[in-house]
């Protein structure tokens, strides 16, 4: 759930990140931080177990000043990719303006994004909203792979409502910013 | 576009801070704050500049949510308060509508019975405020200037360049 600050002259959105396991959610985050400029990014907190997968989420407070003093403030959160981590995912999707789908391009990682598609139609579901109608994107990651699969075979398998989607080297940064933008222009509504 | 949004005006911002101010004092309470399930504070008051205040309201409300969804499994009526107690500091926390909590940091020297019981007093005004400042997403104000994020986006997308797929 989005909230305008009139008084504030800001305008705050909740982002999420879901997709399997390992698919690079963190380190689309990660990229977006150490890219940025210091002032235009918060703490990023990252709540992860000893073998390095996020446990509950990870958070990026992003903001980007406008015209007019007003500043549009973006929250990013991933969700943990396990399956059995189902409650976290929830409480993440809470009130989420947007999603970004990362799924790992990798081939034999196929039945990992459809669980965790469907994880996310079931999870929105549950918490009052619908996977029909979110803003959605999806990002095909770890495109540099050598046993990925064609993004049409990707988007066949997983990009049901032909929403936008991008390649993404996620570690070299190559697609995360056109990943987050795409976002960015559902939930402010240019698009 | 989102499913709802809310809309704070400066009138609803000064209305918020007063009666959060008004428990502070009641309570005996060090600080309040009222944040959406989300993870935006909505608004607060004495809260510690120390703090980052981005990271605290995502870390209560996500706390708050993991309640919930505890109490759903359980099969048990929603949880609408939770307490965590500390060693010299204490969290109140208390739902205001489904989408907003309150929550009052307190000194254990303070009574928790005196802070639920203003807590309580405060929620139905706070209640009656949030919901005044919900809307549906239909009815949400243009706001030209957002989209102007996602083009500053792609233009830093444009900037760095790290290579083509």
């Amino acid at each position: 759930m989005s909230v305008h600050n009139v008084a504030g002259r800001e305008i705050v959105y909740k982002v999420a990140y879901h997709g399997p396991g390992m698919c690079g959610k963190t380190t689309n985050l990660r990229f977006i931080y150490n890219t940025l400029p210091g002032r235009q990014v918060g703490n990023f907190l990252v709540l992860d177990t000893a073998v390095e997968r996020t446990l509950y989420y990870d958070f990026l407070p992003v903001v980007i000043p406008l015209d007019d003093d007003y500043k549009v403030r973006f929250h990013l959160y991933t969700v943990p990719g396990q399956a059995y981590y189902d409650a976290s995912r929830k409480l993440v999707l809470k009130g989420v303006d947007g999603v970004v789908f990362v799924a790992d391009s990798r081939g034999d990682r196929m039945p990992e994004n459809e669980e965790s598609l469907a994880m996310l139609k079931r999870d929105l579901g549950e918490v009052g909203l619908d996977y029909a109608t979110v803003p959605l994107v999806m990002q095909y990651n770890k495109r540099d792979l050598p046993d990925v699969i064609p993004t049409e075979a990707l988007a066949a398998k997983l990009n049901d409502r032909g929403v936008k989607a991008f390649g993404a080297v996620a570690r070299d940064g190559v697609g995360v910013f056109e990943t987050l933008s795409g976002i960015v222009d559902l939930v402010t509504g240019r698009t | 576009m989102p499913a709802k949004y809310v809309e704070l005006k400066a009138a609803d911002v000064e209305l918020m801070e007063a009666e959060l101010r008004t428990l502070c004092a009641r309570a005996g309470a060090e600080a309040v704050v009222l944040v959406d399930l989300s993870g935006v504070i909505l608004a607060a008051h004495r809260v510690s500049d120390k703090i980052d205040h981005l990271l605290f309201a995502a870390l209560l409300s996500s706390n708050f949510a993991a309640t919930e969804e505890l109490s759903r499994r359980l099969g048990v009526t929603s949880f609408r308060v939770m307490y965590h107690e500390g060693k010299r500091q204490n969290l109140y926390f208390d739902k205001v509508t489904d989408d907003t909590i309150l929550v009052v940091l307190f000194r254990d020297s303070n009574a928790l019975g005196r802070v639920r019981l203003f807590t309580e007093k405060s929620i139905v005004e706070l209640a009656k405020m949030v919901t005044a400042a919900t809307r549906p997403a239909g009815e949400a104000p243009p706001l030209p200037q957002a989209h102007a994020a996602a083009a500053y986006l792609e233009q830093v997308a444009a900037s760095i360049q790290p290579g083509k797929l």
